[in-house]
């Protein structure tokens, strides 16, 4: 017999028999027929659960069952499953999920689609229990930085079966978070990872359940050692990759993981910063902007390794330009700049003028609220595949001012402006680390190299949209824009320049872009501003056809 | 709180006086300044709370408007209901 296409795993272990029903009969609805369920009964207690797999696999040859001799555990089990498996890719389903009937069927379609697809993953949902589609999970397509500060792939995933023998399947070392290891390992290896942005797993909150503490605000509770397993599997994941950083959990969602550079050198970074010497007030006193500005970079950075190259216009006053040479000394390198305003230009000018290795754009209204802000930014910067990296940026009284630019129509905005400080955002989209199309330039690191490559900011964008541009520019070379929650700054916006965008800079960069932005790849289709649409609350029930149900078994009845 | 200052308040104070009553008011100034922050940045948390909630009421708003049959919404809540309870 011809290997399926693909194989379900399922580790079982004293699951309501009704609820296991259900999961089985969730693959035997599946529109796609090539597929087996290899089951595995890690030694459960109760009779019944055992009863029903055995009648499962007396119903379909393609239900294949497997009873441990000795309890193992949900690693041990697992790996008994994969043993199983014959088929091409493994999909992992838990005892007591449903699969939306297309799931197969539409991964199936996306690996046609692009063959070197080594993983796919698609978005889910939460049942009740009562069985209510809630909390709908709208993911971005593959996004790496974000894979290591949540594991937002989760459900369903979808792997290649040699890729998975190939890392050794799951690592009992991760019990608790075995699968975002798994899908960790993979990924490093894999060609490609696709996304099919439907609803295709429905995970169920059960008693005990992870989904039910998630949904509950929770989950430390449930399963705390689960929590210190997914902190390993990305420290593992950083020495293997070459990522570095030491791993912290977050004290207030036991979910999100953070990143903390641990850098083995510091290459020189140059900070840019145009300036026209603006003088304004700040927190109740009047000061020079970039004279406040620089003091904090010296003040309150802690890396050293760094030179300050000032763009200053013609008419910058003498004594602004006296207060940065008494802040910052041997460090500065202020450029004459005597041509009419263009922000890019300016930016052009003043990475002719520097020498470092990463250049840091910076607007002269920022003020440093995170001691390593630069070691966050080289430690993404330093990164193969990364073009462009930004921070959260907070407004004078704190609220939002940027955490990452978002596209509606092909525009850019920014999602969560004037939100609180603490507000998590989709999925908390605020709090963790993910690719963007674009991240705003106010605070924006690059690679001088890349800078270089692309022509630098772009001049036909004098005013706006010239860091959105030079994103793009990246993003379109396959490189990655990162947007780091924990690099935080103050931006005493519309200081720099008028926030008005003029109908042609629009036009211009929908020109330019349109192909890249309208169907953002880092958003979703059932996403608007960072917000579920009305319609995907009916996403679960969307369907290619409608198969009868099977009976359901006798031990599922009683 | 601080008196005004006033040109009249020097005259026959000694110099190491007048720099303590400086150095007094300029502490005075500085917590009132920190104050003030504390107080900006307290405003700023309701004011992002309100626009939370001003945001989410324009969704709201654009919703309604979208159906423009009465009890279509509840309706279609109940198709909904339905569905889910079907599935189970």
């Amino acid at each position: 017999m011809a290997a399926p296409r693909f194989s379900i795993v399922t580790p079982v272990y004293e699951t309501p028999a009704d609820v296991l029903w259900l999961a089985i009969e969730s693959v035997l609805s599946q529109t796609f027929g090539d597929w087996e369920l290899c089951l595995v009964d890690d030694r459960s207690p109760s009779a019944r659960v055992r009863e029903l797999l055995d009648e499962c696999a007396a119903m379909d040859p393609r239900v294949r069952v497997e009873h441990r001799a000795e309890n193992g555990g949900i690693v041990a089990a697992s790996n008994t499953a994969l043993a199983m498996a014959t088929g091409e890719f493994v999909a992992l389903l838990d005892h007591d999920d449903r699969l939306h009937p297309d799931a197969l069927a539409l991964v199936h379609e996306a690996l046609l689609g692009d063959p070197e697809g080594d993983y796919v993953y698609t978005d889910e949902d939460k049942m009740t229990a009562k069985g209510q589609h809630a909390g709908p999970f709208l993911k971005p397509d593959w996004s790496p930085e974000r894979m290591r500060t949540q594991m937002y792939t989760c459900h369903l995933s979808v792997l290649r079966r040699s890729l998975v023998e190939e890392v050794g399947g799951f690592d009992p070392d991760c019990e608790g978070a075995q699968d975002w290891d798994l899908v960790l390992k993979v990924t490093e290896r894999a060609r490609a990872v696709l996304h099919v942005p439907r609803i295709l797993y429905h995970w169920r909150g059960i008693e005990g359940s992870t989904a039910a503490a998630v949904e509950e605000g929770g989950g430390e509770a449930a399963k705390p050692w689960a929590f210190e397993a997914g902190a390993r599997a990305i420290a593992a994941h950083c020495e293997r990759t070459g990522v570095q950083a030491t791993v912290a959990r977050d004290p207030g969602d036991p979910g999100v993981y953070h990143l903390n550079p641990a850098l083995r050198e510091e290459p020189l970074v140059s900070i840019v910063v145009p300036t026209n010497g603006q003088k304004r007030e700040v927190r109740y006193q009047q000061v020079t902007l970039v004279g406040h500005c620089v003091r904090s970079i010296v003040a309150d950075s802690t890396y050293r390794n760094f030179e300050i190259v000032v763009v200053a216009d013609e008419g910058t006053p003498a004594e602004a330009l006296d207060e940065l040479e008494a802040a910052a000394g041997d460090r500065l390198r202020v450029v004459p700049y005597d041509r009419p305003f263009s922000f890019a230009e300016k930016i052009n000018v003043g990475a002719v003028h520097s020498h470092g290795e990463h250049l840091l754009l910076l607007n002269d209204d920022i003020e440093v609220g995170t001691p390593n802000w630069i070691e966050r930014m080289v430690m993404y910067s330093s990164l193969e595949g990364i073009g462009a990296v930004g921070g959260l940026l907070l407004l004078e009284d704190g609220r939002i001012q940027h955490a990452g630019v978002g596209f509606e129509g092909g525009l850019p905005g920014h999602p969560y402006y004037g939100y609180p400080r603490d507000v998590p955002g989709y999925a908390n989209a605020v709090r963790i680390a993910r690719d963007l199309l674009a991240v705003t330039g106010a605070c924006l690191m690059t690679r001088r190299d890349l800078f270089e490559e692309v022509g630098g900011l772009s001049t036909i964008f004098p005013v706006n949209y010239n860091d959105v541009d030079y994103c793009l520019k990246q993003v379109e070379r396959d490189r990655r824009v990162v947007y780091d929650p924990d690099l935080v700054m103050t931006h005493f916006e519309s200081s720099s320049r008028s926030s008005d965008v003029a109908e042609w800079e629009k036009a211009q960069l929908l020109h330019r872009w349109v192909g890249l932005t309208t169907g953002n790849r880092f958003g979703n289709p059932y996403l608007k501003n960072e917000i579920p649409r009305a319609a995907s609350a009916f996403l679960w029930a969307k369907r290619r056809k409608v198969r009868p149900r099977k009976r359901r078994p006798a031990a599922a009845r009683a | 709180m601080a008196e005004p200052i006033n040109s009249l308040d020097a005259v026959g104070r000694s110099q190491a006086e007048l720099e303590a009553d400086i150095a007094e008011r300029d502490e005075e100034i500085l917590r009132l300044r920190d104050l003030l922050i504390a107080r900006d940045a307290e405003l700023g948390a309701a004011k992002g709370r309100l626009q939370i909630i001003e945001d989410h009421s324009e969704r709201m708003s654009r919703l309604v408007a979208k159906i423009p049959i009465p009890g279509l919404a509840w309706i279609a809540s109940a198709i909904l209901r339905v569905l889910q309870a079907s599935s189970r």
